[in-house]
């Protein structure tokens, strides 16, 4: 019965504070007259000196809806409670609804992968780009990389068996979470790296760890700052996206970003920013940037 | 009539030889533009050398600039990123790629960088590695793969090849340059480059009416100018495998229409490629012009001076002409004296006034003319000077000299009038003058007669009928004696009557009364006729009997004709006839005159009397007026001068030959008239006088 009573009230609290913690969709959006972006600073998505693909991207869709534009840091542990007013805990490759937090942000953009678990709290918009996560190490290291199969699942196993008895840097609550990739099958030594995502490859190059994953779009800005010091060994993940998230009861907002993300791929100004600041990015994925102005 | 200067041999002769000194001049023209034109040939070729050279070495330095480029490419940092990647053994899927799409990237922005105008120097940039596989491929815009894509990239690849290579494809050149990586060969760079844009930046600018460039490749045409293919340059010349580099050859070449036309070629190689800059011109530019066709133009121009020349000549004889026409045309005499006062022009008024062919006179001494040599004559102030004509007549003449120098020449210019019709005119004038003045005194003589005449008219008629009274008192007397009777006192009246001769006066008085009456008479109309004959105080015309004004004048030259002629008279109805009614009875006066005497030519004293018949009549808009004398006739050898001024046949202080002059001055120009006559010698002669009745000058 105490039982029963604690679920109720549960319940109860959780009706009536509902009102509360409910994330903001368009109407009320525009009525307060500003758009929040809940964004952790990510390779050049987000820089963290306020600039980055997915900050000027955010900012010409609020220009677009009439709103004024807002920053809201985050970081990947807070991120997604800051944008649907629960903490989550992932369960079973799902996420589960925990304790109320207060709404902080209307959507997040900041190289967003779009992974299962978070597909269960958010909803997410068309991708905006391509990603994977590899497996990268030290240039001295003496793992060569994989030969390319036909099979990407062939590449990440031949990637993963690179992994035994290393020790790898990951971030938790991130796409560089060691718990989505299985990394103790594979028999590495995982290291949970506290700092930035932007830190890890210069905390690979200074040997915190034999090896580091890193996302694609991670990886090509890597290669740029760290060549010749770092090197790419194969994939540890299937071909990814990342795309932009909103809380699921926002689907006027999600709505008008769709189509606001459509109009910016046809009149060219998301392949600019992509250019700007991923600049092998789009020869690099021709398909996916195909028939983008 | 002109002499001066030089005679016409001399003039001819100067000409001719002013004419071959002006085309020996000619000569010597030509032959310097000759020579100048042999030399700026020279100058145009050496220019033409100098350019295509200047041109050549622009290219040079491009090629290099473009070798070194293309060096400095393959140390791109992307490609050494590449290679090092790929020598860790990154797979192009997993990271090489996007160090390939990199050096994409790299390429891309160093052919957007490096331009030439307008327009990239570069066409396309590709890497080829060492296994011939393209792994970087940066085309134009516009340009697709396939374009220029080799079959065989051997040209391009070894590792032997280490120097930056210019080659051709197709018609692209194309520079290659080995990429070497910690001492490997890697592959190649090779970037396309469109000789025509090059070649557009560097060369054009000719203007292809006359010059023309190409641009070859190991002796293929790759590149030309415009207007190449015009000049027949379009492909390659198979004669210019004979040019030798810096040595400019003329070459016949077969223009776009078939027609062979000689070229001045020079080419001038590209140090450091298998290129060479041709430039092509056309002869006929460079060409000084033959000798004969200097000698044609010579000649044509010397045809042109000589008429030019001629022209100039014949205008001046022109100008000449006109102006001896000009002084043809003067009434005045012109004479110029030359030196020695010789005339040596003359106009034909000089030779009138002179009575001398005006061609006698030049070269003749002016002096002989003259009377005396006028001192006072040495300006342009005219003075009256005597003359003595070719003739040996004297007669007067205004003359005035004016100095003039011509050509460095000192002439004098002698003008003069003849002063004959002004003496003539001015006689007349004083003769009128004298005639009006005699009219006026007879005007007045005939005013003062008048007065005594009508007393003495008066009292005549009175002493004639106080006679007649007197005469019947004195038959009274008589016949009272006789009633009374003392035959004493009769016997003694009849004796003082006898001693009186009573009976003579009684019987002659009254005749004498008669005569008297009529001579008074006869003076009273004299003296009218003489009133209106002088009719004075008229100057202006003014309507007037004329058959009145022939009574009056018949009048006054009574005392001319009567004893040798009778007057017959047929005065037809006249209109009044607008005129100087003064002037036309003197000519009236005049005729009757000259009738008069030419009968008393006839009659003499012999006692014989002629005939003067005066008729009148109206003859449409005029009268006419016949006076007709049967007097001697006009001699045929003299009719044409009756009217000459002071032309006379009577005696020395008879005549002053101005008479009929005066005349036919009057009928003729002053009253628009006519005076004819018809004679007829031995029988008569008839002056006709016709004139107008409104006044107005006769017509035709």
């Amino acid at each position: 019965m105490r039982a029963l009573i604690r679920v109720l009230a549960s319940w109860i609290v959780v009706l009536v504070a509902a009102p509360a913690v409910r994330a903001a969709d368009l109407d009320e959006l525009r009525a307060r007259g500003v758009l929040r972006h809940l964004g952790v600073p990510y390779a050049n998505f987000v820089s963290g000196a306020g600039d980055g693909m997915d900050v000027e991207l955010i900012q010409a869709f609020a220009q677009s809806i009439g709103v004024k534009y807002e920053f809201v840091q985050a970081d990947w542990g807070t991120v997604i409670p800051d944008l649907i007013g629960r903490k989550v805990k992932v369960v079973n490759g799902r996420g589960e609804l925990q304790a109320q937090v207060p709404v902080k942000g209307d959507l997040i953009a900041n190289g967003f992968t779009m992974l299962p678990w978070r597909q269960t709290v958010v909803e997410y918009s068309r991708p905006t780009f391509p990603s994977q996560i590899w497996l990268v190490a030290r240039v001295d290291s003496p793992l060569r990389p994989i030969e390319p199969a036909a099979d990407v699942q062939q590449d990440i196993a031949r990637t993963r068996a690179l992994m035994k008895g290393r020790t790898v840097l990951t971030v938790e609550k991130t796409c560089l979470d060691a718990s989505l990739y299985d990394f103790g099958s594979a028999g590495a030594k995982v290291v949970s790296f506290k700092g930035n995502l932007n830190d890890v490859a210069p905390a690979l190059v200074k040997g915190e760890a034999d090896l580091t994953i890193l996302d694609v779009p991670d990886a090509l800005v890597a290669l740029e700052k760290w060549h010749s010091r770092i090197k790419i060994l194969g994939p540890i993940s299937a071909p990814q996206t990342m795309a932009t998230a909103f809380p699921k009861d926002a689907p006027k907002l999600l709505k008008a970003y769709e189509e606001f993300l459509a109009k910016a791929k046809q009149d060219g100004t998301y392949l600019r920013l992509v250019k700007k600041y991923y600049p092998t990015a789009a020869g690099y994925f021709p398909e996916f940037f195909e028939g983008m102005r | 009539m002109f002499r001066i200067g030089l005679p016409q041999f001399f003039q001819r002769l100067a000409f001719v030889l002013l004419s071959l000194a002006l085309l020996g001049y000619m000569g010597y023209l030509l032959a310097g533009l000759y020579r100048s034109r042999q030399a700026l040939q020279g100058y145009q070729q050496s220019e033409m050398l100098r350019e295509t050279t200047r041109r050549a070495q622009a290219l040079e330095y491009f090629f290099s600039e473009r070798m070194v480029d293309l060096a400095e490419l393959a140390e791109d940092r992307e490609l050494r990123t590449y290679f090092e990647n790929r020598a860790l053994g990154m797979s192009m899927r997993y990271g090489l790629g996007a160090s390939l799409y990199a050096c994409s990237e790299s390429f891309a922005d160093h052919r957007q960088r490096h331009r030439l105008g307008a327009s990239q120097i570069y066409r396309r940039i590709l890497f080829v590695d060492a296994d011939g596989r393209v792994l970087v491929d940066v085309p134009g815009q516009g340009q697709t793969r396939a374009d220029g894509e080799p079959r065989d990239w051997s040209a391009f690849l070894g590792p032997e090849r280490r120097a930056p290579l210019l080659g051709r494809l197709g018609t692209d050149l194309v520079l290659s340059a080995p990429v070497i990586f910690k001492g490997q060969w890697m592959g190649h760079l090779v970037a396309w480059l469109s000789p025509q844009d090059v070649f557009a930046h560097f060369v054009g600018g000719d203007d292809p009416s006359r010059r023309v460039t190409v641009l070859r490749h190991q002796g293929a045409v790759i590149a030309r100018s415009e207007g190449a293919s015009e000049l027949g340059v379009e492909a390659d010349i198979p004669a210019l495998a004979a040019l030798r580099p810096d040595v400019p050859v003329t070459l016949s070449v077969r223009d776009a229409k078939g027609r062979v036309e000689e070229m001045r070629v020079a080419e001038v190689p590209v140090s450091g490629t298998a290129l060479a800059l041709v430039t092509f011109i056309r002869a006929a530019e460079l060409k000084s012009g033959s000798l004969g066709l200097l000698i044609v133009m010579a000649a044509v121009v010397g045809v042109l001076i000589l008429l030019g020349g001629v022209l100039s000549v014949h205008l001046q004889r022109r100008a000449l002409r006109t102006t001896e026409q000009l002084l043809q045309s003067l009434p005045s005499g012109i004479v110029v004296l030359g030196k020695g006062r010789s005339i040596v022009l003359a106009n034909d008024a000089a030779g009138a006034i002179l009575a001398s062919r005006t061609e006698a006179l030049l070269g003749q001494d002016w002096s002989r003319f003259l009377r005396k040599e006028p001192s006072q004559v040495r300006g342009p102030v005219a003075h009256e000077v005597q003359v003595i004509d070719a003739l040996g007549a004297e007669r007067a003449i205004l003359l005035a000299a004016i100095p003039a120098t011509i050509g460095g020449e000192e002439f004098q210019i002698q003008t003069f009038v003849d002063l004959s019709d002004r003496k003539q005119l001015e006689s007349q004038l004083r003769h009128s003058q004298k005639l009006e003045a005699v009219g006026q005194l007879a005007a007045g003589i005939a005013h003062e007669i008048n007065t005594p005449t009508q007393f003495v008219s008066d009292s005549l008629h009175f002493l004639k009928g106080a006679f007649g009274d007197l005469q019947r008192l004195l038959e009274r007397y008589r016949e009272v004696l006789a009633r009374t009777g003392a035959a004493g006192e009769a016997e003694e009246l009849r004796q003082a009557e006898e001693e009186a001769d009573l009976a003579y006066v009684a019987e002659n008085t009254p005749p004498a009364f008669h005569r008297a009456a009529e001579g008074l008479s006869r003076i009273a109309a004299i003296v009218g006729a003489m009133k209106e004959f002088a009719h004075p105080g008229r100057r202006e015309m003014a309507a007037a009997d004329l058959n009145r004004a022939l009574r009056n004048t018949l009048t006054i030259a009574h005392s001319e004709y009567k004893a040798v002629a009778d007057v017959e008279t047929e005065l037809g109805e006249l209109p009044e006839v607008v005129c100087h009614l003064a002037d036309v009875n003197q000519v009236f006066l005049n005729l009757l005159v000259n009738s008069a005497h030419a009968i008393t030519d006839v009659v003499g004293n012999s006692g014989a009397r002629g005939r003067i018949r005066i008729r009148t009549a109206r003859d449409g808009d005029r009268v006419r007026i016949e006076i007709e004398d049967s007097g001697s006739g006009i001699p045929e050898e003299i009719r044409d001068r009756i009217f000459d001024p002071f032309f006379t046949t009577k005696g020395v202080g008879q005549g002053s030959g101005q008479g009929l002059a005066i005349a036919r001055s009057i009928v003729v120009e002053k009253h628009g008239g006519a005076l004819t006559f018809e004679s007829t010698v031995g029988k008569g002669t008839t002056f006709r006088i016709m004139l107008p009745v409104d006044g107005a000058p006769a017509r035709g």
